[in-house]
Order: structure tokens, then C-alpha cells, then sequence
């Protein structure tokens, strides 16, 4: 297992699957596996790739320029939208038998409706694209193509970040008002991974006690911070303040354990128009030649398995843990409703 | 259905209504559907079945009552603040002689192109605690900031501001056509200024107001701007926060269309309330003719010593509410990130934001689509609007149909754009209509959204013009058309234009709908806007903030330069 790699390996569910899988394999004989090049040569003749996803689209359109200098005759039209519309958009377009999307971006918890409606395509992402094992999930219906770590963040103008030990350490009375808090509570439900309910909720509880500021959105939580609105923030992405950081602004994030992180996911759905260029596109993404770019563009990468990102490695190296969030989208869902309830903005 | 025998008149009704029932039930039968058959689970129309259980969850749930309660004074807050406002300056810009009228009636108009998000944001810099410009610069000098934006009252305090520059258009498009005579009547028996204006001038103005108080009230139940983005730190959740949070859930799960239907379907009690409340006011119609063959002569009231304090009152409050929202948004345009005011602060500043925008290659087709978007939303909304308001007010059919008619039309006030927005996507993904990804489909939705309130103003503006006018042309040998056309359309032109362009801007500003009904070749500014938001490109959304404003400007100051002949327009 990964450095840090907690929880999210072993549930029932993936065990009831993984003995389906063997079953299912030991009784049905083996599925063609499809080669590469002729993937390649197809999506070639579909010439273009529709993707949904939520990333900025000046540092997309970057992106796809690194792809066209591998893949020239491959179009990437993206457009953005967040994962909940996207989803209710896909389930939708596919019951009309109107998909319009190729390839979709979404995290872990929109993957469910989109299973439970057999809404996805299955795909030898290893055998033909070398995908790596640990990025290919859901029963290769799903590739991994980053993580996003969601660490303690400061405004440096108000911390010194060598003086913060401790995820505690903003519980004292000092950071009165101090902190900024995301309302949805993606950093503390995947916390409650390692920490348990019970400390979750005492901790939302203390911050609140603290007079926490509670916002909506990482990155307005990012804006809030560097234009010193608070000392810090929890709920905003490394990514960001990374970037932000580049720019000349007052933040940086804490090398404190654990980082709390979570995947994003990219999958291609059934009646998909272009499915071949879609299935290129995420394999590019997931190859290291695609992690490079994407890392240096969005500064997001994999924080565990074989192809980590500089974060991923400097992490390692400095024995910080990561806690990546579940793979079981019900018990995500359930961590999620109990920690933004606990937060108490969105009822 | 029609009173005496014109068969033209009635063959329009029909049409006219047909297109109305098409627009506006759509909607709400999905809204009713959803109600009884979605759950969180569940899209509308994805299982077979009627259930209560979502109006048992809504009625059994206390913090219902709670959100009725808060929506409830931060509609009727909002609604005071910016009604209050616009009539003020309704009134002193159209109605009197006070001086540099053409900067007031700018400046009044100048918010209306900056969206509300962005408004609200401006607001929070000046007004935070912690770092806003003002409660900073107040301690620099020991003297510590009062108030909480972070408040139902702040939440009041910036809805109530942004609405009164929309309202104004509205209030000050009624109160062009009120015959100046009846004012001078009042002046010469020794009525001052502060009396005219509570006993004849607001009174004749009642249905086009109330129309204006029952819209507003609405779009404030129904906004989610300023409650989402100050509600939330502030911890006071509305209506359409709960409604929007259904809709827009985190986490994986799909949206509780059931639940937000059935609360969506309170809000359609308390338009239908409010429609109905306006039906009384329309009963009394005859008492609100302003116009009549007796002669129109414009002429304004003379403020003489009182001059001077309205205009100081005037330019204070367009300082407190226009300027310091403005410079904020000016300041954070040319700053990546923010940094209070200082010399050292002024080496920082550039126009990267700006060059960004124009080098932004999909930023073209988005400006095309913008207008032919919102040229659509314009025609549909104001063509329709108008034959509703004219087959209501002055046809022969019989007063039940005119009623029922109307009461379609000012129906979909009630319900909430997230709403409209499922419908359509449901409606034209099956129907073989093909818009569906176009930005046809957009304006279609808009056009339903905005025709409440287009029909509201449009019949108020017909109240106000004295029938007989219209009877002299007929009794003349003028058909109806001819009529319409030489006689009523030039009097109502004033509210026509004003609706035209109200209906422009809101089609421009309007977010739900068109994030919901786009794609990657029906972009339009407000989903640009809202991907800059998301991505938290500030300093180019604030940016865009101040272009848009500039450009109001610069067409609202653009009449001034015509010939006399084209002042009607809505200056």
C-alpha cells in the first residue's frame, strides 16, 4: 500500500465485486483486447474529443496544446461544467438517446447514479493504454487522472508557517475569526478517514467555537485568503494556492499530517459519439507524459501509486500522510452529509 | 369568448393564448410532476408513480416556517430599500427640475450591468470585518465599524441597492406618462411638494407600483446571488438557498428535484397571492387613467429652495451605493489579488485583466451569441407581453378569458428559473423541435421567465391611457390595427422601451437558466462570468464588471446626443 493510502482499499463492496469479477471471468471467455494503434486510428477518423469537466479553460486550452503536438488530428472541445449538472445533464441526454458528451470529468461521488444507471463504458485501459493498476477502477469503467490534496492553508503576511505544528494549532483563541472554513466539508469528511467520526465533529465543533468564517467554494476560500480575510484556511487545494503562490500572492499550504485528498475521475459514457478519441484523451492524461503537463499547468497530479507528482513526492518525502477519500461513493456521500450538516451552512 | 362579433380579435386570442399556455405549462407541469414523482434519488419522469412524501418532508419539516420567515423580511426589506430608492429618484429625475439629471439618471442605471455576484463581492471588500476597505481604514483612525455585513441585515442592505437601479427603469417608465396637470392642480391649492407627491402623483401610479412591488418582491423570494454568497457566512438561509442547495447537491448525490418542487410550489402560492392581489388593484382601472384627449403638456415640478438638499441627499446616496461599490470593483480589476489602498498598493496595479479579455479567443463568439440571445429574449418576451396586455385591457373578449389569460401570463414569476430550466432540457431533448444546445432554447426559457413581468408593466401602461382616445380612431373608420398602430403604440412607446430594455439586461445578466440550457456553441456572458467565478479569476471577472458598466454608460448617455424626435427612448 501507498504512503498513506488509508482506508479507501478494502471495503465489502469491492470485495463482493472483486469475487464477481473472478467468477465472471473464470465462466465467459476471454474479452478481445484492443490494440493501441488501432484505437489510435480510429479516434483519428472521429477527429474530435467533447469533454465536460470544471478546470479553467486558459489552462486547458494549454493542456490540449501538449496533446495536439502527440495527437494532431484529434480536436478536444471542452466545456465547462460542474460535476452535478454534468451528471444530471448525462442522465438525461442518455435516457433522451442524445449523448452529446465524450468524456467526463467528475469526482468519486458523482460515479454511482452514473453505475447504478449502467450509464458507463468498460475499457481494457491496462492491457491496451498501460494504464497504471491503481488508476484504473470501478471495473474499468473509470480511469483516475489526479488527485487534489486539500492541506491546512495560511496567509503569510498574518503566519509563519514554521509555526504551525498541528491541524489543532488553529483551535486557539488567537486565530479568533481567523479561519476560514469551506462550507461542503470535502477536507474534514475525508479527515474523519483517519481521525474517526466522533474527532471530526469535535474539531468542526471547536472551529466554530473559534467564530470560523464559513465560505463557499475552494477557490473563493483561496481568493479570501491571500486578500487576508483570514490567518487561514481549510478547504482550499494545494493546486491553487500553488499557482497563487506563483503570482505573487501572500499563501502557502503546510506539509502537515495528514493531507486530507480526493480523486477525480474521468470516464467515458455509453452512446459517447467519439469514443475512441475519448479513450485516447484519458489515457494521455493518465500517462506520465500527460501527468507532466498536467501538473505543470493545474499543479495537480497522483499522490499515491507509482506516477506521484512533485507535491505527491515532496509529501513522501517529508513523511507527511495522505488520506485519500473513499471509493465507496455511499460511504463518501455519508461522511460528506454528516461533516457539511455538522457545518451547518447548507441546510 | 368574445363580446361582440370580431372574429380576427378572437382568432388572436386564441393564438395568443395558445403560445402563452404552451410557454408558461410547461413548466409547470414539470414543476407538479416533479413534486409528486422525483426524489433525491430519482430525476423527474425517471420512475412511474405519484408520492406524497416530498410534501409531507416540506410541511413536517419546522425549518420550513423558518425559511418562509426569513425570506419573508429579506423580501420585504430588500423590497423597501430599492422601491424606496427608485421612486426617489424616479420621481426627482422625471418629475422635477432638479439639476444635472442626466448624471442621476446614469448614475442610478450604472449597477444594473454589473451582476449581482460580482456586486455582492464589491460589497463584501468594502464592508468585511476583517479586511473590507472600510472597516480597515475606520480603525486606522481608532474608530471601530458598527455593523455587520455578514447579516440578515447586510443581506438586506445589498439586495435592497442592486434592486433599485432595475426598479427605477420600471418606476420611472410609469411616472413619464402621468399628466403633469394633475400635479399643477395640486401645486396651485397650496399643496407643497412632499404632498403632491404622497397624494397624487404615487397614488395615480398604484397598479404600474404595485405591479413593481409584486415583481421585485418575487425576484427577491426567488434570488439566490446575495443571500448564497452573504447568507451562508452570515449563517441566515432563505427559501432559495434551500431550493438551490436541493438542486445544486454536493457530494454525488442528484438533485432533490421532489423536495425543491414541492417548495418550489410555495412560491407559486405566494405569486398566485400576489396576482390576485394585483387583479383587485386592476378592477379599479379607470381611476388610473393618466393619459387623455384633453391635452398632455410635460412640464416638472419646480423644487426651488428644496433643490439643493435633494440633490445633496441624491448624490450622497449614489456615493454610498454606486461610487464605493464601483472604485471597488475599478481597485480589485487591476490587482491579481487584493491589496488594501496604498501608495506601495498602486506599483501593483495593471491592466493584465483587461488584455486577458480581449485576448480570450472563444470571447467573440460569446459576445454573438450574447446578443442574438438576448435580441430573441426581447422580441419573443415583448411581442407576446404585448398582445397579452392589449387582448387583457382593451379587447372585446369577455372579462373571464381576459382574466385567465392574464393570470397564465403573470404566473411563471412564480416559478424559479431552476425550474424552467429542468422543464425545457426535458421538453426539447424529446420533442422534435431541434434546439436543444442552441441558444434559441435560452431565449425561449428567458422569454417564459421574463413575460410576468413584461405583461404586468405593459397592462399598467394601458390603464393609463383613456379608452376613448382609441374609440375616437375606430368611430373615425380606423380599423384595430391601424388603431394599435397610430394611436396606442406611439403612447405606450415610453414603456415599451423601458421594458425593452429591461428585458436586454436581464437576458444578458441571467445565470440559472442559461447554465443550465448551454453548451460548448451556446455560451453566453453570464455562464463566461460564472466560469471566471468558479475558477477565481477575480480581478478578470471584476474586470468584465467594469467594461459592462462602462458600456451601460456609454448607451444610456448615447440618446442625449439624437434629435429631439427620438426622446422617447428611455431617458
Amino acid at each position: 500500500m501507498a504512503v498513506g493510502q488509508t482506508a479507501s482499499s478494502l471495503t465489502r463492496r469491492r470485495l463482493v465485486a472483486g469475487a464477481a469479477a473472478g467468477l465472471t471471468a473464470a465462466t465467459f471467455p476471454r474479452r478481445a483486447v484492443a490494440a493501441a494503434s488501432d484505437v489510435v486510428a480510429a479516434a483519428k477518423k472521429e477527429g474530435k474529443v467533447v469533454v465536460w469537466g470544471t478546470s479553467d479553460l486558459t489552462i486547458v486550452r494549454r493542456i490540449v496544446q501538449s496533446f495536439n503536438r502527440t495527437y494532431p488530428d484529434i480536436d478536444v472541445e471542452y466545456f465547462r461544467l460542474e460535476a452535478g449538472p454534468a451528471t444530471e445533464r448525462l442522465i438525461t441526454e442518455h435516457a433522451a438517446k442524445q449523448v452529446n458528451v465524450d468524456a467526463l470529468e467528475t469526482p468519486v461521488g458523482y460515479i454511482e447514479p452514473l453505475i447504478q444507471r449502467d450509464l458507463l463504458d468498460r475499457f481494457t485501459w491496462r492491457q491496451t493504454f498501460n494504464v497504471g493498476a491503481d488508476y484504473v477502477l470501478y471495473d474499468r469503467r473509470v480511469v483516475q487522472i489526479w488527485n487534489v490534496e486539500i492541506p491546512l492553508c495560511c496567509n503569510t503576511d498574518k503566519v509563519k508557517p514554521s509555526d504551525v505544528k498541528s491541524w489543532d494549532d488553529v483551535l486557539d483563541p488567537r486565530w479568533k475569526g481567523q479561519v476560514l472554513l469551506e462550507a461542503r466539508g470535502q477536507a474534514l469528511a475525508t479527515l474523519a478517514l483517519k481521525w474517526g467520526e466522533a474527532k471530526t465533529l469535535d474539531y468542526i465543533k471547536r472551529l466554530k467555537a473559534n467564530d470560523a468564517i464559513i465560505m463557499l467554494g475552494g477557490t473563493p476560500l483561496a481568493e479570501a485568503l491571500a486578500s487576508g480575510r483570514a490567518a487561514f484556511a481549510i478547504g482550499t487545494y494545494a493546486g491553487k494556492i500553488d499557482l497563487m503562490k506563483q503570482q505573487g500572492a501572500p499563501v502557502d499550504w503546510l506539509l502537515i499530517s495528514p493531507i486530507p485528498a480526493t480523486k477525480y475521475l474521468m470516464v467515458v459514457p455509453k452512446g459517447a459519439p467519439h469514443v475512441n478519441a475519448a479513450r485516447v484523451w484519458i489515457a494521455w492524461l493518465a500517462s506520465p507524459e500527460g501527468q507532466a503537463v498536467v501538473y505543470e499547468q493545474l499543479h495537480y497530479g497522483f499522490l499515491v501509486g507509482n506516477t506521484l507528482s512533485p507535491n505527491g513526492r515532496k509529501m513522501r518525502a517529508a513523511g507527511v500522510q495522505v488520506v485519500v477519500e473513499a471509493d465507496d461513493p455511499a460511504r463518501e456521500r455519508a461522511l460528506l452529509e454528516l461533516v457539511s450538516g455538522a457545518i451547518g451552512a447548507l441546510k | 369568448m368574445v363580446r361582440a362579433g370580431r372574429p380576427v380579435v378572437s382568432l388572436l386570442f386564441i393564438a395568443v393564448l395558445g403560445l402563452t399556455v404552451y410557454l408558461v405549462l410547461v413548466p409547470l407541469v414539470v414543476l407538479i410532476v416533479a413534486s409528486v414523482n422525483a426524489t433525491g434519488a430519482h430525476l423527474p419522469f425517471e420512475r412511474p408513480g405519484i408520492f406524497i412524501a416530498n410534501y409531507l418532508t416540506v410541511l413536517r419539516d419546522g425549518g420550513t416556517y423558518r425559511l418562509l420567515l426569513n425570506s419573508t423580511i429579506f423580501a420585504v426589506g430588500s423590497t423597501v430599500i430599492g422601491i424606496g430608492m427608485a421612486v426617489f429618484f424616479a420621481w426627482l429625475i422625471e418629475r422635477t427640475n432638479i439639476i444635472m439629471r442626466r448624471v442621476l439618471f446614469v448614475a442610478v442605471l450604472v449597477p444594473m450591468a454589473i451582476p449581482n455576484m460580482i456586486y455582492a463581492t464589491s460589497w463584501l471588500q468594502l464592508l468585511d470585518a476583517h479586511a473590507g476597505l472600510v472597516p480597515v481604514t475606520l480603525a486606522k483612525f481608532g474608530i471601530p465599524f458598527p455593523v455587520s455585513i455578514l447579516s440578515l441585515g447586510g443581506m438586506i442592505f445589498i439586495q435592497g441597492t442592486a434592486l433599485a437601479s432595475n426598479a427605477y427603469l420600471l418606476v420611472a417608465g410609469a411616472l413619464r406618462n402621468v399628466d403633469p396637470t394633475l400635479e399643477e392642480q395640486s401645486a396651485i391649492a397650496g399643496k407643497g411638494v412632499w404632498q403632491t407627491l404622497c397624494r397624487v402623483t404615487l397614488p395615480i401610479l398604484r397598479p404600474a407600483l404595485f405591479a413593481v412591488i409584486v415583481f421585485f418582491a418575487m425576484v427577491c423570494i426567488e434570488t439566490f446571488d446575495v443571500p448564497g454568497m452573504v447568507g451562508l457566512s452570515a449563517g441566515v438561509q432563505v427559501l432559495s438557498t434551500r431550493i438551490y442547495w436541493l438542486t445544486h447537491p454536493e457530494g454525488g448525490q442528484l438533485p432533490d428535484y421532489g423536495t425543491a418542487s414541492a417548495l418550489a410550489l410555495l412560491l407559486v402560492i405566494i405569486a398566485l397571492m400576489l396576482i390576485t392581489l394585483y387583479e383587485a388593484q386592476l378592477k379599479r382601472g379607470r381611476r388610473y387613467v393618466t393619459i387623455t384627449a384633453r391635452g398632455y403638456r410635460p412640464s416638472r415640478i419646480k423644487l426651488g429652495p428644496l433643490q439643493l438638499p435633494l440633490l445633496v441627499l441624491a448624490l450622497g446616496l449614489l456615493v454610498i451605493t454606486v461610487a464605493l461599490p464601483l472604485f471597488m470593483l475599478v481597485w480589485r480589476s487591476l490587482l491579481r489579488f487584493y491589496v488594501y489602498p496604498s501608495p506601495a498598493a498602486f506599483g501593483r496595479l495593471s491592466f493584465s485583466a483587461y488584455r486577458a479579455l480581449v485576448d480570450e479567443p472563444t470571447m467573440i463568439a460569446v459576445l454573438r451569441n450574447t446578443v442574438l440571445m438576448s435580441v430573441a429574449t426581447v422580441v419573443v418576451t415583448l411581442s407576446l407581453s404585448a398582445l397579452v396586455a392589449w387582448l387583457t385591457v382593451r379587447s372585446p373578449i369577455t372579462a373571464s378569458w381576459r382574466r385567465r389569460l392574464r393570470m397564465l401570463a403573470l404566473t411563471p414569476q412564480g416559478i424559479p428559473s431552476v425550474v424552467i430550466g429542468i422543464a425545457f432540457v426535458l421538453t426539447y431533448l424529446r420533442v422534435p423541435i431541434p434546439i436543444y444546445g442552441t441558444v434559441w432554447i435560452i431565449a425561449l426559457a428567458l422569454s417564459t421567465k421574463f413575460i410576468a413581468y413584461t405583461t404586468a408593466a405593459l397592462t399598467a401602461a394601458h390603464l393609463q391611457i383613456a379608452p376613448e382616445l382609441e374609440e375616437a380612431s375606430l368611430m373615425a373608420g380606423a380599423d384595430e390595427f391601424a388603431t394599435y398602430r397610430r394611436v396606442l403604440f406611439p403612447l405606450l412607446t415610453p414603456a415599451l422601451a423601458n421594458c425593452v430594455v429591461w428585458v436586454l439586461i436581464q437576458a444578458i445578466r441571467e445565470l440559472v437558466i442559461a447554465l443550465m440550457l448551454y453548451s460548448p456553441s451556446s455560451q453566453v456572458l453570464s455562464t463566461q462570468v460564472w466560469g471566471l467565478w468558479q475558477n477565481g479569476v477575480m480581478d478578470q471577472l471584476c474586470a468584465l464588471g467594469v467594461v459592462s458598466a462602462l458600456v451601460l454608460a456609454g448607451l444610456l448617455s448615447l440618446p442625449a446626443l439624437l434629435p429631439r424626435r427620438w426622446r422617447w427612448l428611455p431617458v
